[in-house]
């Protein structure tokens, strides 16, 4: 099964991943981004919000952007 | 199909019509890059060529100036094969959206931001966020003003978007930084850079929004154009102008700031020192810190260093000098001296004179 995942987290690379029929979106975001917390990213499915426990479909789009990022000074 | 409806496909359509651009010239670069590269390959072959005539000629200092010459070629090379490979790359990031995928985002875009909206005339989207406040700071509303009508122009992606604020709330020191951030309308966006050029270039318009709108909610405060610590800016401890960190003076002596008008400095060791601090030196009158400033070890009265080292200080003119009582005598010398008429006619006084 595969699904589009965007992750807006440092270089906001857009690919296509193969995922297990059973993948929740809790489970998809522990494995693409360890060691983060899910509640410091907006996370949509089909550019909706959706539950933790959502199980991804085939060709799902999935977005994880962080809610903070550190801006700069030039 | 209504009215509104029509009118996001007709931004969906500049976007994609202006990604298709940049795309585009993108690939121009690429040529123009590769060009001056195959050049430089030119270039190369053809010292190539001279210097095999050189040394079956035996013009050895010609020899020599062609291989300087193919070493000055060759300091190009690496420069053009790594602008190339950067072209390369950023075009594998480039992906032309479809209608219906750049349609869809924009109706993320309504979803996810209570303030949205097209401005047609100036082929902006702008986003309104929230009232925002960092560390007690009230900051306010700001407009994330992306001119989707200049993407193909987009070289450095800050440049084809804005940063107003609505509600300004600047800083003490500068009024063109808004928020640590942003100075002049731009943002910098540090660690979203990457994530931001990604968004633009494929045309996902919603996470580009969210992107720089998390910049926005967040401080950084080991990299702010103006410190929220010093917000509303560094008063000068003397006269009280409010100044930025940059224009400030430290004191050392007394551990505090001033502004460019109230700060000195010490004479003899240039250290930056307030006026309160600084000391007079009764002998040279120059301004002294405390640590260039001693006392004379005669009569005990403060004076500077320098004055000291040079034995300045008037209680050492008091002491009569040997060279000093010389010159008293000097006189006395001269009448002791016989009053022998000299065959030039001088008198003994004026051969004195001209001898001394």
């Amino acid at each position: 099964m595969r699904i589009l995942f965007i992750n807006n987290d440092g270089g906001g690379f857009a690919d296509y991943v193969d995922v297990t029929p059973d993948m929740t979106v809790d489970k998809f975001f522990a494995q693409k981004l360890p060691g983060r917390e899910a509640g410091d990213f907006l996370i949509r499915v089909n550019r909706q919000p959706v539950a933790r426990d959502y199980v991804l479909q085939d060709g799902d789009r999935i977005t994880c952007t962080p809610v903070k990022i550190e801006g700069a000074a030039v | 199909m209504d009215a509104t409806e029509r009118k996001m496909f007709r931004v969906a359509e500049t976007i994609q019509g202006q990604l298709r651009l940049l795309q585009r010239n993108r690939c121009q670069d690429a040529i123009r890059r590769i060009a001056g590269m195959v050049e430089s390959f030119d270039n190369l072959r053809r010292a190539n060529d001279l210097l095999a005539v050189c040394l079956s000629r035996g013009w050895n200092a010609a020899a020599s100036q062609i291989t300087d010459r193919v070493g000055r070629g060759l300091t190009d090379l690496p420069y053009y094969v790594s602008e190339i490979e950067r072209m390369i790359d950023s075009s594998k990031l480039l992906k032309l959206p479809t209608l219906r995928d750049i349609r869809a985002d924009l109706v993320q875009l309504e979803e996810e931001f209570e303030q949205f909206e097209y401005v047609e005339d100036g082929e902006e989207l702008v986003v309104t966020t929230e009232a925002i406040e960092l560390e007690d700071h009230y900051l306010g509303e700001f407009e994330i003003r992306l001119h989707i009508g200049k993407l193909a122009e987009m070289k450095r992606h800050s440049s084809i978007y804005r940063i107003v604020a609505l509600d300004p709330h600047p800083a003490g020191c500068n009024e063109s930084v808004t928020h640590p951030h942003v100075s002049d309308e731009h943002l910098c966006e540090g660690d979203a850079s990457a994530a931001i050029e990604a968004a633009l270039t494929n045309g996902r318009t919603c996470d580009f929004f969210q992107l720089v709108n998390a910049v926005l909610t967040t401080y950084n405060p080991h990299s702010p154009y103006v410190s929220l610590d010093h917000w509303e800016g560094i008063p000068c401890h003397d006269c009280g102008y409010t100044m930025s960190e940059g224009d400030a003076h430290w004191c050392e002596s007394c551990q505090q700031d001033y502004c460019s008008e109230c700060i000195s400095y010490c004479h003899r060791c240039d250290e930056s020192s307030c006026r309160g601090c600084l000391e007079e030196c009764s002998v040279c009158g120059e301004s002294m810190c405390s640590s260039c400033m001693t006392k004379c070890p005669e009569c005990g009265k403060r004076l500077c260093k320098s004055c000291v080292e040079d034995q300045q200080c008037p209680c050492f003119e008091e002491d009569p000098e040997p060279e000093e009582n010389e010159d008293e005598r000097e006189p006395d010398e001269i009448t002791s001296i016989p009053s022998d008429p000299d065959p030039a006619g001088n008198s003994p006084g004026q051969v004195r004179t001209e001898a001394a």
